[in-house]
């Protein structure tokens, strides 16, 4: 159970002047009841990555399969192996446009054949999932919704199909802090809940350290880092510098602490299990 | 998908077509235009396919994209040919069931359909030397004297602009609501008519929402930063007429000069 990318290669506008190759050789398992993430700068191709996990951009070159079956063929199965990769976009709630918040989460669901009682089933379980009371919600207009509450009632819209895998392109772009917060420990929570495998983009470094078991770097279409994420952050700052991400503060902290002398654990992502680290190791002077 | 559509198709370079005032280009391309209805056997033809294609090598256009930009109109072009060759009276070559094919239908469908490929031709050249903006910019300049009987030029050259500016930005929406449509199993390519365009919906209701977006934002953009219509403003980049623009159109005055002989001599 797993996405599997081989020798992966995209080009966009090829053979026109504009020509450019967004990603390429991609080769990269994403297992089953993994937490991705994925760092990068502007243009590095992580959108493009994404949007190839689910068959909405076919390779120039090369295969992704989902579960062993290879999306990009025709085909029943390979319409539902696509349909088993959830994905949330960036700035997902410009997509919305039922006249109520019901409708439109179960506008996917209905799409794909789904009856009438289960689809309630359904929106109820993803309202649930994204922290929208089902009464006091579902009969109002979307669009009259704060941007937070929208961009759940998209994310609801998701998970309503039930996927497997659940794609997020930043899910945090735009949102205050605590909208923020607010959507990521709901992803978290469906994470624990439901070992659903979850790939995240976010320009947060702290975000990604403290939810992503796996961390994938890229770098101008490449993948340049692909390990835990206290490893990378650890280990591989020069690379890092080198793809234009930032290390995330806490991490440059204890690595400052460590390097004047003080016998912190520099591998903690956690602000609480810093602070934990630190006095500790205070005291003990 | 909707990515690769070529926008406003406007080709970077540094060639003299490039730089040539955007108001000489306008005016020639009309001019050339109205001047291929003097051609009028193969003899005129080759002296503007030559023109032609002079100038797509000295702009340093490739080939396919010129091919391309033919390719939206070649069912125009084949009917064009079609009905010329089935409808010209004169002597009988070939019987096609009830349709004959004569002599000079052939002929003059031949003659037809070159001259249409001639206009897309040159028409396309036009907006691959010249970058929208620039095009604009020319459009205005060459309408402000109408603004004395009401027409108001600068307006219109800046919707044209907003237009122009606003196309990538919908296009690449539209492709991002799309995606996120059928990411949600919709479908936008199967079924009747009927359906289609149902299902176009939650396509075109968000892509409405968000254009009234980008229209208030930019109206109050503008507004912050004193916009009040076309008085008084001066440009960045102002326009010049140079000596390249004199060439250009003793150039294209040859070229009408030749044809007219050629019609003349016949």
């Amino acid at each position: 159970m797993s996405i599997i990318l081989e020798n992966v290669n995209y080009v966009y506008m090829a053979k026109t002047p504009y020509e450019k190759t967004a990603i390429r050789n991609i080769n990269i398992e994403i297992k089953h009841g993994e937490f991705v993430g994925i760092i990068g700068h502007t243009g590095s191709g992580k959108s493009t990555f994404l949007q190839h996990l689910n068959g909405l951009l076919k390779p120039t070159t090369g295969i992704v399969s989902v579960d062993g079956q290879d999306i990009n063929h025709k085909g029943e199965a390979a319409q539902n192996a696509k349909r088993s990769v959830g994905m949330v976009f960036q700035y997902p709630e410009h997509q919305l446009f039922e006249e109520t918040v019901y409708d439109d989460i179960a506008f996917g669901p209905r799409n794909i054949g789904i009856t009438e009682d289960i689809v309630e089933i359904r929106v109820k379980k993803a309202m649930d999932f994204v922290g929208l009371g089902f009464d006091e919600y579902a009969k109002r207009t979307p669009l009259q919704l704060s941007g937070g509450q929208m961009r759940r009632v998209a994310i609801a819209g998701v998970i309503a199909l039930d996927p497997e895998y659940l794609i997020l392109d930043e899910p945090s772009a735009g949102l205050d802090p605590r909208g923020r917060d607010e959507i990521f420990g709901q992803i978290i929570k469906m994470y624990q809940n439901t070992g659903i495998t979850v790939v995240l983009v976010s320009h947060n470094m702290e975000d990604i350290a403290r939810m992503a078991t796996r961390l994938i770097v890229m770098n101008d279409g490449e993948i340049s880092l692909d390990g835990s994420p206290i490893e990378i952050f650890r280990d591989h700052q020069a690379l890092l510098k080198e793809a234009g991400v930032d290390v995330p503060p806490l991490t440059i902290l204890m690595n400052k602490l460590k390097q004047s002398g003080l016998a912190v654990d520099h591998t903690v992502v956690a602000i609480d299990a810093a602070v934990d680290s630190i006095m500790t190791n205070v005291r003990r002077d | 998908m909707l990515a690769d559509i070529m926008l406003g198709q406007y080709f970077p370079g540094k060639s003299v077509i490039h730089n040539l005032d955007p108001r000489t280009k306008i005016i020639s391309t009309i001019l050339f235009i109205s001047s291929i209805f003097l051609a009028e056997n193969y003899q005129a033809y080759s002296i503007v396919a030559i023109f032609v294609g002079a100038i797509i090598i000295i702009a340093g256009i490739p080939i396919i994209m010129i091919l391309r930009s033919l390719k939206p109109l070649w069912i125009i072009i084949l009917l064009t040919m079609l009905i010329h060759i089935f409808t010209t009276p004169g002597t009988a070559i070939y019987f096609l069931g009830p349709l004959t094919v004569t002599q000079e239908g052939v002929h003059l469908g031949m003659l037809m359909s070159i001259r249409l490929m001639f206009l897309i031709v040159i028409s396309s050249l036009l907006t691959f030397t010249t970058s929208p903006v620039t095009l604009t910019d020319g459009i205005e300049r060459l309408l402000k004297p109408f603004k004395k009987i009401g027409l108001p030029a600068h307006e219109l050259a800046m919707m044209m602009t907003i237009a122009l500016r606003f196309i990538p930005t919908l296009l690449e929406e539209t492709d991002r609501i799309m995606k996120a449509q059928m990411a949600r199993g919709a479908d936008f390519t199967s079924g009747n008519i009927v359906r289609r365009a149902r299902n176009l919906i939650p396509l075109l209701v968000p892509l409405f929402i968000s254009a009234f977006r980008r229209a208030d934002e930019l109206a109050t953009a503008m507004e912050a930063r004193c916009y009040r219509g076309g008085d008084h403003r001066t440009r960045m980049k102002q326009l010049k007429v140079t000596n390249q623009d004199w060439v250009a159109y003793g150039i294209l005055l040859l070229l009408i000069g030749l044809l007219v002989m050629v019609r003349v001599n016949k």
